[in-house]
C-alpha cells in the first residue's frame, strides 16, 4: 500500500472531514486496504476481468420516445427549483 | 387467537387458505400486524410504518375477493419492504439522512410486482444506510434490535426484514443482498432468507449500492413460504439491462403447488475452505444437518473452492467501487438531502453529502474512489476483476464436476452484541466472508435456520448454480420438513434488551 | 487536382501548429440514448428529462438500438472497423449538469474505431484525415445564468441525448482545414441522415486540441483544448487566433498549460475556463448497469444495404456523369440539402450546368443575405427547375429569368408539381410582359432600324471593329427591355453586317 492521498480522495469524492476526522478516516482506510492488500498473494495471470456475473450482452431497447414525464412532480423533490429549472449556486464559466 | 392458531406465525399457505375460506379477512390480518409492529417498536424494524394505506388496500383487497377478482395467490396477504425498494407516495430513505424526505415518484420493480398480485404493504423495513452494513447499526434511524436478544444486532444490511419477520410483525418481508445482506440477518434473526440468481429479480427502483451485486430477495418463515413470494418477485424487465430473460415456470409451479422435495438424491458438496477454524458449535449444527440430508439419501462430499480466501477483499473493492459512483448522483440538487445556504457549487456538494451521508458510507465511497483511482485501478479494481472471475470459476469448476448444491456457513457465529465491532470497521467486514463468494459469481443462495448456538438462531448456506432457486428451495423444504427450526419464535420481548 | 495546399503554411514562422478535433454529433434518434424520453429541440426547460434522465435513486440505463444503427452506419460511411464488442464505461466527475455524476461513455472500446474521411480544401486540393476513433456518450445538461441572482438555473432536457464523438488523428495542419474537415464530417452525417446537422442548435459541436511546435521537431508541443465551438468559421477562427496566442506566449518565454478554453467570437479570442470542475482523475470503469454491446451481423448488413451515396461519391458522379467542374461538383455536395436541390433543379431545368450556376450563384447569395438554409428557401428546387426551362427553351433570357427569379422569392410557395411551376412562371412573364422577343421578323425590324440609325459603326465594323457588334446588341437590349432573344440577334446582326 502507498501513502492514502486523503486530500485527493475526499475532493474527488467531495466530501469533508474535519482533521480529526480525517486522522480517524485514514486509520480505518488503511486498515480496509490492508485487508484489500491480501489479495496480493493471488496469482492472476491472464485471467480475463469480470465486470458481471452473467456471460449476457446488451439488450436493445427499440427507439421509441415513450416517457412520460411530470415535471412538477419530480421538482417537487428539488430542494430548490424556480420556473422549471433546478438552482444550484452560481455557476462560473460554462459554456 | 390463540397462540399457536396466531396468522402471526402462520405459513403463507395457512394465511391463503385463511383468506379464502373467510376464517380472517384481509383487513383483519393487517391489523393485526400493524398491531403487533406498533408493540414491537422497540426492535425499530421499521422506518416507517403505513397504516393508513395498508388498511385502505386491505379493504380494497378485501372488495376484490367478494367480486372474486383475487386471482393472485398472494392476494390480501401483508407485507413489508426493504426501504431501499422505491415505492410511490410513501418514503424511501435507504436508512440515509440524505433520503430522509425522498418520496419517489415512482415504484421499484419488485413492489409493483407485489402490488399488483395484491399484497398489502404494512411498512418500509430499516436497514443499514444505502445497504451497507452487516449489523444494521449504520441507519439514520437507529440499530434494530435482534428479536431474540434486544443487545444483539439483527444483522445487516436488512436488519429490519429480518426481525420483522422473526418477531412476527410480517409474514415475509423483501430484502436485497450485495455480499450477504439477506443471508446474514436471516442466519441471525432464525428465519428463512433467500437471495436469487443476480439478474433473476429486476433492480429497477432498487436504490443502487453496488449493480453488479445487487440483488432482491425474500425474508420468510420457510423455504415454501419464500418460493411463493419469490416466484411473484421474479421474471424478466426490460427496464433492467442486467436482467435475464431467463423463464420463471419452475418457480411459478413451486408457488402455486408448494414445493417438492427434491425428486433425485443430490450430490452435496461442503466446500472445505468455509470450515477451516470454524465456531465448534456451529460446525456441530452444520454436521447435524449434513446427518440429516445424508439420511435422506443425498451424497456429501468435500469439494475445494481454492480462491475463498481473496473473496473478502475482492468484494470491498468491487463494491467500493461501484458504490463509489453510484452514489455521485446525491449532490443535493434535485432530490435529497441539501446543506444550507451554500456559498458556491462546490460548498453545496461537499457540504450537502457531508452531512448527508454516515461514516460507513464515507469509508465505502472513499475505498472505491482509491481503488479506481489513477495509478491505483490496476493494483485494485482490474485484479478484483479478475479475482471475481477466478471465484466464479472455483464455484463453476465444483458444479461442473458433479456437485448439485453446497451446503456451507452463513456467518462465522450467531448475532453479535450491539456496539461490539463498530469501531473496527474491518472485524465488521470478516463477519461477510461467507456470503461475499456466492455474490460475486452471481449464485443464488440462502440461509436457513438450522438450530441454535449460545441460545441463539444460526443458519447454513445452501448455494446453487445460476438459476437452480427451486432445487436449492426444495432441499431447504426437505429440511424444513424433518426439522422446525425455522419454526421457533423468539420471546415476546427479552430480559437483557428492553427498548434503548 | 493538386494535392498540394496552396495555403500558406509558413505563415507562423519557425512554428507548425498541430491541430486535432473531436466533434460531438447529436445523433437523430426519436429517444434518448438510455432512457424513452424525446429528443426534440426546444422544449420548455425539464419537460424531456425523465427519472432516468434525473439521475432519480434506483433508476436504470437501457441502451437505444437506434443509436447503435447510427453508429454503425457511421462506421460504414468513414470504412471504420466496427468493434464486435465494445463496452460503456463511467466518467466520474460532478457538474451540475450532469445529474448522475458520471457521463456514460465508451473509453477503452469504442463502437467504431480507426477510419478515415476524405474532402477538397477550398482551393480544391484534396485531403485523407484520419480518425482514431468514434464512441457513444450521453450529452449533458444545460446552465442558464443569467435569470437568477447569483444562481444557476439547470435544464436538463438535452441530458441523454446520444451523441457520436468522433475524434480525429493529430494530423491537421491549419485553421483551414480544420474548418474543412469539420464541414466535410458536417455533410457526411447530414447525408448519412444521422444528426440534423444544425449548427446553431448545437447539433455538431467542435472540441479543437491545438499546440504548436518548432518547425522540423517530432516532439509534440503541450496543447489547450477549445470546447463546443459551433460554425465553420469559428473553427477556423478559434483556431487561428489560439495559434496567434501560443507563439506569443512561446516567444515571450511562457509556458503553454495544458487546459480547457473558450473561443469568445465577439472579442476574436480564446480565454481559460476557469469554473469547469477540471479533474484530472476521471475513474473510467466499466458501467455495472450496463452489458457489453456485441454487434450483430444482420444489422451491420442490413445498414451496409441502407447506406445513402455518399458526399465523395456523388462528387465524383456530378463530375463523370453530369459534366460539372470539379469546383461546382464539391461545392454542390458539401451539403446533401444543397444536392439535393440541385438534382432536382436540374431535372426540370434542361442544362445541369446552368443549374449548377445557379444554385451555386444567385441561389447560395440569396439565401446568404436572408441566412436560409436551402431546404427554407422560398424558390423552391422544383420552381427554380421550371424557371431554368424556361432559359433553356429560349422563352426568357438569364438576364431576365434573375428578375422573374426575385419575383419569385418575394411569394414563397412549395410546390411537387413542375407544371404547375412553370404555369406560375408563364403568368408571370406574361402579366410583366417579359417574354422574349424570337420573332425573326420583328427581330429582323429592330436591326434594320438600329443599323439604319448608326451609319458610323456600321461602317466601323465593316472595317474590322468587332467590338462594336456589342453596341448593337446593347441598343436592342435597351429597346426591348432586355427581352430580344440574344442568340438569335447575335445571328441576326452578323448576317445584316456583312460587307
Amino acid at each position: 500500500m502507498s501513502e492514502i492521498n486523503m486530500e485527493k480522495l475526499t475532493r474527488l469524492a467531495h466530501l469533508q472531514l474535519s482533521d480529526a476526522e480525517q486522522t480517524a478516516a485514514r486509520a480505518d482506510l488503511e486498515a480496509i486496504i490492508g485487508m484489500i492488500d491480501t489479495f496480493n498473494a493471488a496469482e492472476v495471470g491472464d485471467t480475463a476481468p469480470m465486470s458481471h456475473p452473467l456471460d449476457l450482452h446488451a439488450r436493445l431497447r427499440a427507439d421509441i420516445a415513450t416517457a412520460d414525464i411530470t415535471r412538477e412532480t419530480y421538482q417537487a423533490l428539488a430542494p430548490s427549483a424556480e420556473n422549471g429549472l433546478y438552482l444550484v449556486p452560481q455557476v462560473i464559466d460554462s459554456e | 387467537m390463540t397462540k399457536s392458531t396466531s396468522p402471526q406465525h402462520a405459513s403463507l399457505a395457512d394465511l391463503v387458505k385463511g383468506l379464502g375460506s373467510g376464517q380472517f379477512s384481509s383487513r383483519e390480518l393487517t391489523d393485526e400486524y400493524l398491531a403487533s409492529a406498533t408493540d414491537a417498536s422497540h426492535l425499530n424494524s421499521f422506518i416507517t410504518l403505513c397504516p393508513d394505506e395498508a388498511r385502505a388496500a386491505a379493504d380494497k383487497a378485501d372488495a376484490e375477493r367478494k367480486r372474486g377478482a383475487a386471482t393472485h395467490l398472494l392476494h390480501g396477504l401483508p407485507l413489508a419492504h426493504k426501504d431501499i425498494f422505491c415505492t410511490a407516495g410513501v418514503r424511501t430513505s435507504c436508512g440515509s439522512k440524505m433520503l430522509e424526505n425522498f418520496i419517489a415518484p415512482y415504484d421499484a420493480a419488485v413492489v409493483e410486482r407485489l402490488n399488483a398480485a395484491g399484497t398489502i404493504m404494512l411498512g418500509k423495513c430499516n436497514m443499514d444506510e444505502f445497504a451497507m452494513g452487516s449489523s444494521n447499526e449504520n441507519s439514520h434511524f437507529g440499530p434494530v434490535l435482534n428479536p431474540w436478544d434486544n443487545t444483539r444486532v439483527p444483522g445487516g444490511s436488512s436488519g429490519g426484514s429480518a426481525a420483522a419477520v422473526a418477531a412476527g410483525l410480517t409474514p415475509v418481508a423483501t430484502g436485497t443482498d450485495t455480499g450477504g445482506s439477506i443471508r446474514q440477518p436471516a442466519s441471525f434473526c432464525g428465519v428463512t432468507g433467500i437471495k436469487p440468481t443476480y439478474g433473476r429479480v429486476s433492480r429497477y427502483g432498487m436504490i443502487a449500492f453496488a449493480s453488479s451485486l445487487d440483488q432482491g430477495g425474500v425474508f420468510a418463515r420457510s423455504a415454501d413460504d419464500a418460493a411463493k413470494v419469490l416466484a411473484t418477485m421474479a421474471g424478466f424487465d426490460e427496464r433492467d439491462s442486467t436482467c435475464a430473460q431467463q423463464n420463471t415456470d419452475a418457480l411459478q409451479q413451486a408457488a402455486q403447488q408448494g414445493l417438492a422435495v427434491p425428486k433425485n438424491s443430490l450430490t452435496i458438496g461442503l466446500p472445505k475452505e468455509y470450515f477451516q477454524d470454524l465456531n465448534p458449535a456451529l460446525t456441530q449444527r452444520l454436521d447435524e444437518a449434513r446427518s440429516l440430508l445424508e439420511a435422506q439419501g443425498h451424497t456429501v462430499v468435500d469439494v475445494e473452492l481454492p480462491n475463498t480466501k481473496f473473496a473478502n477483499p475482492t468484494y470491498y473493492v468491487v463494491a467500493g467501487a461501484e458504490a463509489s459512483t453510484n452514489l455521485s448522483r446525491y449532490d443535493g440538487v434535485r432530490f435529497g438531502h441539501r446543506c444550507d445556504n451554500p456559498k458556491d457549487l462546490q460548498d453545496l456538494y461537499t457540504r450537502s453529502r457531508t452531512e448527508g451521508f454516515g461514516a460507513e458510507v464515507k469509508r465505502r465511497i472513499l475505498t472505491g474512489t482509491y481503488a479506481l483511482s489513477v495509478g491505483y485501478y490496476d493494483a485494485y479494481f482490474l485484479k478484483a476483476q479478475k479475482l471475481r472471475r477466478l471465484i466464479q470459476q472455483d464455484f463453476l469448476t465444483a458444479f461442473d464436476g458433479g456437485v448439485d448444491l453446497l451446503l456451507a456457513p452463513v456467518t462465522p457465529g450467531p448475532a453479535f452484541q450491539l456496539g461490539n465491532l463498530t469501531s473496527d470497521p474491518v472485524e465488521m467486514y470478516q463477519q461477510d466472508i461467507f456470503t461475499v463468494p456466492a455474490s460475486l459469481a452471481g449464485l443464488p443462495a440462502a440461509s436457513i435456520p438450522c438450530g441454535f448456538v449460545d441460545g441463539l438462531p444460526i443458519g447454513m448456506q445452501l448455494i446453487a448454480p445460476h438459476f437452480e432457486e427451486v432445487r436449492l428451495l426444495e432441499l431447504a423444504h426437505q429440511y424444513q420438513t424433518l426439522t422446525d427450526w425455522h419454526q421457533q419464535q423468539p420471546p415476546a420481548r427479552t430480559a437483557g434488551g428492553n427498548s434503548q | 487536382m493538386s494535392d498540394q495546399p496552396t495555403e500558406d503554411l509558413f505563415r507562423w514562422g519557425n512554428w507548425e501548429p498541430v491541430i486535432g478535433v473531436e466533434v460531438h454529433v447529436q445523433l437523430a434518434t426519436n429517444s434518448k440514448i438510455f432512457s424513452n424520453s424525446p429528443t426534440s429541440y426546444g422544449a420548455e426547460p425539464n419537460s424531456q428529462a425523465n427519472v432516468i434522465d434525473l439521475g432519480m435513486p434506483g433508476v436504470l440505463p437501457v441502451l437505444n438500438e437506434g443509436a447503435v444503427r447510427m453508429a454503425i452506419t457511421f462506421g460504414l460511411a468513414i470504412g471504420a472497423q466496427l468493434n464486435r464488442l465494445s463496452i460503456f464505461d463511467r466518467k466520474n466527475y460532478f457538474y451540475p449538469d450532469l445529474p448522475k455524476g458520471y457521463q456514460i461513455s465508451q473509453f477503452e472500446t469504442p463502437i467504431v474505431g480507426a477510419g478515415e474521411l476524405t474532402f477538397s480544401m477550398d482551393d480544391g486540393s484534396e485531403r485523407t484525415i484520419n480518425i482514431t476513433r468514434a464512441h457513444l456518450e450521453e450529452d449533458a445538461g444545460k446552465s442558464v445564468h443569467d435569470m437568477f441572482p447569483g444562481s444557476s438555473g439547470i435544464d436538463l432536457n438535452r441530458t441523454g441525448t446520444p451523441l457520436l464523438e468522433v475524434v480525429s488523428e493529430p494530423e491537421l495542419c491549419s485553421p483551414a482545414e480544420a474548418s474543412a474537415y469539420f464541414r466535410a464530417l458536417h455533410g457526411l452525417v447530414k447525408s448519412l441522415r444521422i444528426c440534423d446537422g444544425n449548427l446553431n442548435e448545437g447539433s455538431m459541436r467542435c472540441d479543437c486540441n491545438v499546440s504548436i511546435r518548432p518547425r522540423g521537431q517530432q516532439e509534440l508541443g503541450e496543447r489547450t483544448e477549445i470546447k463546443n465551438v459551433n460554425s465553420f468559421r469559428f473553427v477556423e477562427r478559434a483556431i487561428e487566433t489560439e495559434i496567434a496566442r501560443q507563439i506569443e506566449v512561446l516567444e515571450g518565454g511562457g509556458n503553454i498549460r495544458r487546459e480547457t478554453r473558450l473561443y469568445d467570437p465577439d472579442r476574436d479570442e480564446t480565454r481559460s475556463m476557469r469554473g469547469k470542475e477540471l479533474s484530472d482523475d476521471y475513474r473510467y470503469f466499466p458501467d455495472p448497469d450496463l452489458l457489453p454491446l456485441v454487434l450483430d451481423e444482420t444489422m451491420i448488413e442490413e445498414m451496409r444495404s441502407k447506406l445513402p451515396e455518399l458526399p465523395i461519391a456523388k462528387r465524383a458522379r456530378f463530375v463523370t456523369n453530369l459534366g460539372l467542374s470539379e469546383y461546382d461538383a464539391d461545392m454542390l455536395t458539401r451539403d446533401p440539402d444543397v444536392a439535393a436541390y440541385f438534382e432536382t433543379a436540374a431535372q426540370h431545368a434542361g442544362d445541369t450546368k446552368v443549374a449548377a450556376n445557379w444554385v451555386n450563384g444567385d441561389v447560395a447569395a440569396a439565401l446568404n443575405r436572408a441566412d436560409l438554409a436551402v431546404a427554407d428557401s422560398p424558390v423552391d428546387a422544383i420552381t427554380l427547375g421550371a424557371l431554368l426551362q424556361r432559359i433553356s427553351d429560349g422563352t426568357v433570357s438569364g438576364k431576365i429569368a434573375k428578375t422573374l427569379f426575385e419575383a419569385l422569392w418575394g411569394t414563397p410557395t412549395r410546390t411537387t408539381d413542375v407544371s404547375a411551376a412553370l404555369k406560375r412562371i408563364d403568368a408571370l412573364i406574361d402579366e410583366r410582359g417579359l417574354k422574349q422577343v424570337s420573332d425573326s421578323s420583328e427581330l429582323q425590324g429592330l436591326v434594320d432600324q438600329v443599323l439604319a440609325d448608326n451609319p458610323d459603326q456600321v461602317a466601323q465594323f465593316r472595317a474590322g471593329k468587332e467590338k462594336v457588334l456589342g453596341f448593337f446588341v446593347g441598343q436592342i437590349m435597351k429597346s426591348t427591355q432586355g427581352k430580344a432573344n440574344p442568340g438569335q440577334l447575335n445571328g441576326l446582326l452578323r448576317e445584316a453586317l456583312k460587307p
